[in-house]
């Protein structure tokens, strides 16, 4: 083997560890400052009470959120034991969002050198990526957006393969892949859907003969593409059907993300705009923040592809394009939070677009023009990052504020918890809903104290609590379906009593939790 | 004689085992009931579960890189007929005179010179018709009827074995009397066989089916056929495993079939033990692609036999392999042991766990019966959930990208009701080891030519 055939290979790996070591560093950086987000805490709780609850069971890994972000964590969680920061702060979540951000760059440029980049312009491309600072800020703070981008590059790269081999065996990791995505995030719902009807349209132009026989072929390709991803949605939806009697907890649950934003809804609209016309602005702000030149490139890499009658820039399209779509869509129609991380594809997409471009005129100033509209979205991302209006849930962590009272948070639960421990109670003495106080089961040394929701004796506990044992109920403060708190003191947050108990306050003097007994 | 013959399927040392290993699970069931069930059920579901894990790799194996041996047309056409070696061909046939004319004429169609060409009908003494038959159409001069004596076992591999001692063949093949071979695949596996050198003994084409269209039986059996020769046995060769062969269209060195004792006349899969046997000496097997077309088994009944008395004859394999166990770690290795235990044993057995399986699903979602908790502890209930959803899944699927590489995209429709062919398979399964404890060299004849016209369609 000759040295030049090393020598690439070599720098690859250099390269990645590279970018390995900034998320590492960002992810240690979230987890020292006690900033791990909510979101993630909860991933790592719901992984942690099916293994270290009162009653451990893999369905307490919860039907709320897709499965994925939380089952990745379990082989790892043992390791708690013997670093308790690693679930008890959070730890674990950040560096496995770290890693898996990492292997996500280590596909995006696969893809680029696929779609035959030639490589100053990979590398800058990939760096224009990997160095995006809203990759970088969700590289290290342990949210689900890591591991669905690296399921949704994955089946890029799988698509692009298919395309230009026309192999259906490369339509097999395509699928896993969308399939993947769905455990990890629901959006995926866009590809499950568009996948395979890009791929029965291709195989039906693309195929000679008779029109019956094209039929059936794209028909299987289609099915071969589409199946996982399907079954993925039915057996999460029957799984959670037969357990906790929802199809889909997620928009039907009283925890779930419908339920949640039209709790939310006077808040989101009086950020986002109530109707159409200022939604449209509010969504067109967020994405030119993440990709300015995004519409631009979009355009010239479908007009390029038409020209050239190449398909392959349909890849990114579809699998990272109906993502965008789906969650457009759905932000538009008021049933989301339009929180900015929704739109984390179009960075990964404009990158593939400059790379198609750049591979469809390789002249020197169509090269430096895609590569100018794609990093001056770092610029972009850095102003937006830092406008709390459009970056909500980021400035909590990125401005000097937000990161105060996100570390409040934090501190306050962990205070809750040590102060519980110290308590020295029995198992199942506290019943509290784990939708709210995840971070305090999370940070306790003895989380069987602790009876919660996901227990499958939940609902007899909670409506009989002294006859289970219980002796205290841990409230919190506003959460809009804390079960225990609907329950024994009814809807208004006021009616918890104030003198006899015990609370705990966050450092701007809010009140979180009330400990009352039973 | 053969050490591994299926004359005696347990071995006395076997025997005295089971019977010792049985006492003991029978006492400790006494005293503890609930801990020998919850035993079984996490054996069998890490069983299960590993079989599948097999099947999937076996696949992946397959898929990347070429493990079929391919031979042009023009190499195979490129060989002058006096470098070519005599080839004998063995047609072992039962009470199936309305195919030998078939036969002929598709034997007829195989580009070999005929003075190199043996061809020796293997027919049975008590079978007058078939032998008046294949008298009145065998008339070539490099055709020859061979009536074997009649003696017990009467079984193929015992009329194959009587060919073999006659056969004057450098190479040697078998094909079923309503077998439709490649017309260049005995040229093909001449220079593979060269190609490939001394190391390889045998090579096993590829089968497939003529009337696949016939019902949704064939359709099944088709598609099963696909999986099992573009992928499962490509995968065992990509794997350095064992090959257990077909029935037919395997192609061997004849001096080292000989040495090795040619066929187990006791045993029903003579052909998967002959694979087995081939791997233990050392000697490697090929899958060469170039197709002999078959007749699917197009009636429920038949093909309750015929599938019964393949997977018997996997037991059986099985179980004569497991006789000397250091022998055969020594000689099989670990892949060989996996490849035996979850691809020769895995296969039947898993047929029949599959019903039981089932049965227990269905009355759990009907009656829940709490000592099915107790019964299921819990990593091993998650293991058998897992085997349950990702493992039917996961055959689906392979069957629908099986549909579609063999280029038949019709049988879409038949790879998505692949569970329906399982439950036959189960059925299958249970006969065959229920006939392995009573009669375990019984031959179950399948019938041949139900593609036919009906009145033509002989009943053996």
């Amino acid at each position: 083997m000759s040295v030049d055939v090393l020598a690439p290979r070599e720098t690859r790996r250099d390269r990645t560890l590279l970018y390995g070591l900034v998320y590492l560093a960002v992810a240690v950086w979230f987890w020292h400052s006690d900033l791990v987000p909510g979101d993630s805490a909860s991933r790592v709780a719901n992984a942690y009470y099916t293994l270290f609850s009162r009653d451990p069971h893999l369905a307490a890994i919860g039907f709320v959120w897709n499965p994925l972000p939380s089952l990745i964590l379990l082989p790892f969680l043992p390791l708690g034991l013997l670093f308790p920061a690693l679930t008890q702060q959070g730890l674990l979540v950040v560096l496995v969002s770290a890693a898996l951000m990492t292997l996500t760059v280590v596909v995006a440029h696969d893809v680029l050198r696929r779609s035959g980049v030639p490589r100053v312009p990979r590398l800058a491309l990939t760096a224009a990526f990997a160095l995006h600072p809203m990759i970088v800020v969700y590289s290290g703070n342990g949210m689900s957006e890591a591991g669905f981008l690296l399921c949704l590059m994955l089946a890029v790269r799988a698509l692009l393969i298919w395309f230009e081999t026309g192999r259906a065996e490369s339509l097999v990791p395509l699928g896993l892949a969308v399939g993947l995505a769905y455990g990890a995030r629901y959006e995926a719902l866009a590809p499950v859907a568009a996948v395979p009807l890009i791929v029965f349209l291709t195989t039906l132009l693309r195929t000679p003969g008779a029109r019956d026989r094209r039929m059936a072929l794209a028909r299987t390709d289609a099915v071969i593409a589409g199946l996982p991803g399907v079954l993925a949605v039915l057996l999460w939806a029957l799984a959670g059907k037969l357990i906790v009697g929802q199809w889909f907890a997620t928009f039907s649950s009283e925890y779930g993300n419908s339920a949640q934003v039209s709790a939310n809804a006077a808040g989101i609209g009086s950020v986002t705009g109530d109707d159409l016309p200022t939604r449209i602005g509010y969504w067109a702000q967020q994405m030119a923040g993440l990709s300015p030149m995004f519409l631009v490139l979009l355009l010239a890499a479908l007009a390029a592809a038409w020209a050239r009658r190449d398909p392959r820039v349909l890849a990114a399209v579809t699998v990272l394009g109906s993502v965008l779509a789906f969650d457009a869509l759905a932000f538009l129609s008021g049933t989301s939070f339009g929180w900015l991380r929704f739109h984390i594809a179009v960075i990964p997409l404009s990158v593939l677009l400059a790379g198609h471009l750049i591979v469809a005129f390789p002249r020197r100033a169509t090269v430096a023009t895609a590569l100018v509209c794609t990093l001056v979205a770092v610029p972009a991302a850095i102003v937006t990052l830092n406008r709390p209006e459009l970056a909500r849930e980021e400035s909590e962590w990125l401005t000097a504020d937000g990161a105060a009272r996100t570390r409040g948070l934090a501190l306050v639960n962990r205070q809750v918890a040590a102060d519980l421990d110290a308590m020295g109670l029995p198992d199942g003495a506290v019943l509290t809903d784990a939708a709210y106080a995840f971070g305090v089961v999370l940070a306790s040394d003895r989380p069987r104290q602790f009876v919660i929701t996901p227990d499958r004796d939940f609902a007899a506990v909670l409506a009989d609590p002294s006859g289970h044992g219980v002796r205290y109920l841990l409230l919190s403060a506003r959460g809009a379906a804390d079960a225990v708190r609907l329950r024994h003191f009814g809807p208004d947050p006021a009616a918890v009593p104030t003198t006899g108990v015990r609370t705990w306050h966050d450092p701007a003097g809010g009140r979180q939790w009330t400990l009352v007994r039973v | 004689m053969n050490p591994f013959s299926a004359r005696t399927v347990l071995s006395r040392a076997q025997r005295a085992g089971l019977v010792v290993a049985l006492a003991l699970i029978a006492a400790w069931a006494v005293l503890r009931p609930m801990i020998v069930v919850q035993t079984v059920v996490a054996v069998v579901t890490v069983a299960y579960g590993a079989a599948i894990v097999f099947r999937v790799v076996l696949v992946w194996a397959a898929s990347r890189g070429e493990h079929l041996i391919r031979v042009t047309d023009e190499e195979a056409r490129a060989v002058p007929d006096h470098e070519l070696p005599v080839y004998t061909v063995l047609v072992p046939a039962y009470r199936e005179p309305s195919v030998i004319g078939l036969l002929m004429s598709h034997l007829g169609a195989l580009e070999y010179p005929a003075d190199r060409l043996e061809v020796i009908l293997l027919l049975e003494e008590d079978d007058r018709e078939t032998i008046e038959a294949a008298a009145r159409v065998a008339t070539a001069p490099h055709v020859r009827i061979l009536v074997v004596p009649e003696s017990q076992p009467k079984t193929k591999p015992k009329a194959c074995n009587v060919g073999l001692e006659q056969a004057t063949g450098e190479f040697v093949t078998i094909y079923d009397a309503e077998d439709v071979p490649d017309p260049l695949q005995l040229r093909r596996a001449v220079v593979a066989l060269r190609r490939l050198g001394t190391e390889y003994v045998c090579l096993q084409a590829e089968l497939g089916y003529f009337n696949v269209d016939q019902n949704r039986i064939t359709r099944w059996f088709a598609l099963e056929y696909a999986t099992w020769f573009r992928s499962l046995l490509p995968g065992l060769v990509a794997l350095r495993m064992p090959i257990p062969l077909g029935g037919t269209s395997n192609h061997f060195r004849a001096r080292e079939l000989r040495d090795i004792g040619a066929w187990d006349p006791y045993n029903v899969t003579e052909d998967a033990d002959l694979g087995i046997r081939l791997a233990r000496s050392g000697r490697r097997v090929g899958v060469l692609h170039s197709v002999t077309l078959e007749e699917a088994n197009s009636d429920f009944i038949n093909w309750i036999k015929q599938r019964s008395r393949w997977y018997k004859g996997y037991l059986m394999t099985w179980l004569v392999h497991l006789r000397s166990p250091r022998a055969t770690v020594r000689q099989l290795g670990w892949r060989g042991l996996l490849c035996l235990n979850l691809f020769v044993g895995g296969t039947p057995l898993a047929a029949l766990l599959n019903a039981v399986l089932w049965a227990t699903t269905i009355l759990w979602f009907l009656d829940r019966p709490p000592v099915m908790e107790e019964i299921f502890v819990p990593p091993f209930y998650y293991l058998g959930v897992l085997c349950l959803v990702f493992g039917n899944a996961t055959v689906i699927y392979l069957n629908v990208l099986s549909a579609r590489t063999m280029d038949r995209p019709d049988l879409l429709g038949t790879a998505l009701l692949s569970p329906a062919y399982w439950a036959m398979m189960s059925l299958a399964g249970a006969k065959a080891a229920w006939q392995l404890l009573v009669k375990p060299s019984y031959w179950e004849k399948t019938t041949h030519g139900l593609h036919l016209a009906k009145e033509s369609a002989d009943v053996g």
